[in-house]
């Protein structure tokens, strides 16, 4: 079987259009990483000892200066140097120090954003937390009240998830933002492996081998679980590709810290139902959006076994992409089960990872994402029986 | 042994196959019939890729639909125009069809004593995309090969091939023939006529006949007639005579005609050969 799934694998890799298809998106994918996101493209520059520098770039050594735990000393520091500016700034006094940036104004202003960030993670517990803890308690009492068994358990679970959460340490995490919440690059690897599904079957009726592999031993299921497995891969080495240049690229253009931190310590994600760190958020993130780029490859697959011609196979996989995105939008109401057999729903899952969704599942709270990942590996599942069915169903060479 | 029992085919209102019984022993089998007589439809349904409308076939006496059945695994099969992937090199494909036949063991020795025998050892690993027609069908043939299957089906097999690479992969049909059932669907007359041990020929769905070429040509001795006409006469006989072939030489044209009795006074009795046989029984289907 495994080297069944190499020789299946090599059949993917060789498949022209995909890879001057995959050339062509890393390409697109790499400049719309600069072009978006690069600091060094920000308009407003600097000329400090000789050097151009932008507003983001001055601003990544005050931020290093200052990386690491939140303590007394630095923010005394950052303060004395803030009223510093401010005099500079009122005509008080003459410049005595060193300044990040050339007017005292800006150096002012950019000093009061740290300082506010400091004290948005230095107080993240005590106010934050704190606040919806108590919330929390007055909603569980509520509840134990009105024997509202499922709204008590969901009062347990949020203490259980946002409790003992403190941040003491200052790195430039928000800059991890715009790589978590990218999704250009899914989008690429979803049109790839829809692109490879779309072939699988189709390809081999094309150019006549189907009725050569099917008159063979392994012709039917043997067959069927390389092509998938070797799908899968496909979708994984796509995947890695993509999110690990997406990785490297935000890192080299937003230059963030503090990587071992938690999830929480962002702003955007204070909110995340998830104690870890954030390389694990994103690992964890990419996987769950693997798993849907997959489900959608199966759904690839299922029309390729179905069509005699790749190109009906592809047209059919982007119609169903399409009209997956769209019922993502508008499945509410009694329709808001669908949501959770739609793999688009995993390939953009971070919003259900940013704030605490959870379903009722026969009276017990679980996480939406969850709910989504099981939902969608079964519709992959189905898919993947359907798939296999239809690609025995015998039918003339000819035909 | 393999068996086709009562089997009919049906596209919608259309018969594709009706009522065919064959029993294939050891042996070369030409299956001859003309393009729509229903040969790929009959190779599709023995290779198990497509279902009968009613009747079976059966290897040693099982269905080949059955689970139990071995005959995919005593199975060589070579399609019509097989693509191949342009990618693979020869060695890396007979390597795949290997793996999907689940062969295992000493099959690179095979796959090299394979390339031997098809005489593509040298070309081994050049990739296909680059190889001929008549390699491309050596290939196949190659792959038929693997794994020493006792029936080997090839629908077909010369399509497209030059004279030389017509012969050449006659002669190693011949080859390996030996203790083999070999199903070869073509038709070409030649590409059977000295090789194969039995003829079969199809028609719109039909068997009409099912014998030994020798069998089959002596059933039409005195069938078969030459007669030698000028253009003008030539042109009449052509309207009111079954002509299989005309030969002209010097404004003289040399006509053999396929009749029951003699046609004319001036006809002479010629001996038969396979491809008067497959005309006669294609006049007789009706087929233009």
């Amino acid at each position: 079987m495994k080297r069944l799934v190499v020789f299946e694998l090599k059949k993917n890799h060789n498949i022209r259009f995909i890879k001057v298809f995959i050339i062509a998106l890393v390409f697109v994918n790499l400049f719309n990483i600069y072009k978006n996101y690069d600091l060094l493209l920000k308009p407003t520059e600097y000329i400090i000892n000789s050097e151009v520098c932008t507003i983001d770039k001055v601003k990544y050594r005050m931020d290093t200066d200052y990386s690491g735990a939140i303590t007394a000393e630095k923010v005394n520091a950052l303060k004395t140097h803030y009223n510093r500016c401010q005099s500079i700034t009122d005509g008080k006094t003459d410049i005595q120090e060193k300044l990040y940036f050339p007017l005292a104004y800006t150096d002012m202003v950019q000093t009061e954003i740290l300082l506010n960030e400091m004290e948005r993670l230095y107080k993240y517990d005590a106010q934050s937390i704190e606040k919806l803890l108590q919330n929390n308690e007055m909603l569980k009492a509520e509840a134990q009240g009105a024997e509202n068994e499922y709204n008590y358990r969901i009062a347990a679970l949020i203490e259980k998830v946002y409790s003992n959460r403190s941040l003491s340490n200052f790195y430039r995490v928000n800059e991890y933002e715009p790589l978590l919440t990218y999704q250009f690059s899914s989008l690429c690897v979803l049109l790839l492996s829809c692109f490879a599904a779309a072939y699988l079957f189709s390809g081999e009726k094309e150019n006549g081998m189907n009725s050569l592999i099917r008159a063979t031993e392994g012709g039917n299921v043997k067959i069927f679980i390389a092509k998938a497995t070797g799908l899968f891969i496909f979708c994984v080495e796509t995947c890695a590709f993509f999110f690990i240049s997406d990785f490297v690229l935000f890192g080299l253009c937003r230059k963030p810290t503090g990587l071992f931190e938690p999830i929480y310590s962002l702003k955007a994600f204070e909110y995340a139902p998830l104690n870890t760190s954030i390389l694990l958020f994103y690992l964890l993130l990419c996987f769950i959006k693997l798993l849907g780029v997959f489900a959608v490859a199966n759904i690839s697959m299922f029309f390729s076994a179905a069509f005699r011609k790749s190109y009906i196979s592809l047209l059919c996989s982007l119609l169903s992409i399409g009209g997956f995105m769209y019922s993502g939008l508008y499945t509410d109401g009694m329709f808001s089960v669908l949501k959770h057999v739609n793999p688009i729903s995993l390939i953009t899952s971070v919003n259900l990872l940013q704030r605490f969704y959870v379903e009722n599942i026969f009276g017990h709270p679980v996480f939406s994402v969850i709910v989504t990942m099981i939902g969608v590996l079964s519709f992959g599942v189905v898919l993947c029986i359907i798939a296999y069915k239809v690609s025995i169903w015998r039918r003339p060479a000819n035909a | 042994m393999l068996e086709i029992k009562n089997l009919s085919k049906r596209y919608g209102d259309t018969e594709v196959l009706h009522n065919v019984n064959i029993r294939f022993d050891k042996g070369i089998y030409g299956l001859l019939g003309p393009n729509g007589a229903g040969k790929t439809t009959l190779m599709s349904i023995i290779v198990n890729l497509l279902k009968p409308t009613s009747g079976d076939v059966l290897y040693d006496g099982v269905s080949v639909s059955d689970r139990k059945c071995k005959f995919i695994s005593k199975l060589g099969f070579l399609p019509q125009y097989p693509g191949y992937y342009k990618n693979y090199t020869a060695t890396e494909f007979l390597e795949y069809v290997s793996v999907l036949k689940g062969i295992k063991g000493a099959n690179k020795q095979q796959i090299t004593e394979l390339l031997n025998f098809v005489n593509l050892y040298e070309s081994r690993d050049k990739k296909i995309g680059t190889f001929s027609g008549g390699m491309l069908r050596r290939v196949g043939l190659a792959q038929t090969l693997l794994g020493n299957p006792e029936v080997i089906i090839l629908d077909e097999p010369t399509a497209g091939l030059d004279p030389i690479e017509r012969i050449r992969l006659r002669n190693l049909l011949s080859e390996i023939a030996n203790d083999r059932t070999v199903i070869v669907a073509t038709h070409i007359v030649p590409d059977v006529e000295y090789i194969a041990n039995y003829i079969i020929m199809l028609f719109k769905g039909n068997v009409a006949a099912n014998a030994s070429p020798d069998v089959l040509i002596s059933e039409i001795a005195g069938k078969v007639w030459s007669v030698k006409a000028d253009i003008r006469e030539a042109e009449a006989y052509i309207k009111r005579f079954k002509v299989s072939n005309i030969f002209s030489e010097k404004s003289i044209y040399d006509l053999r005609i396929i009749s029951d009795n003699k046609p004319l006074e001036s006809a002479e009795e010629v001996f038969p050969t396979l491809e008067d046989v497959f005309l006669y029984y294609s006049f007789m289907r009706g087929e233009k």
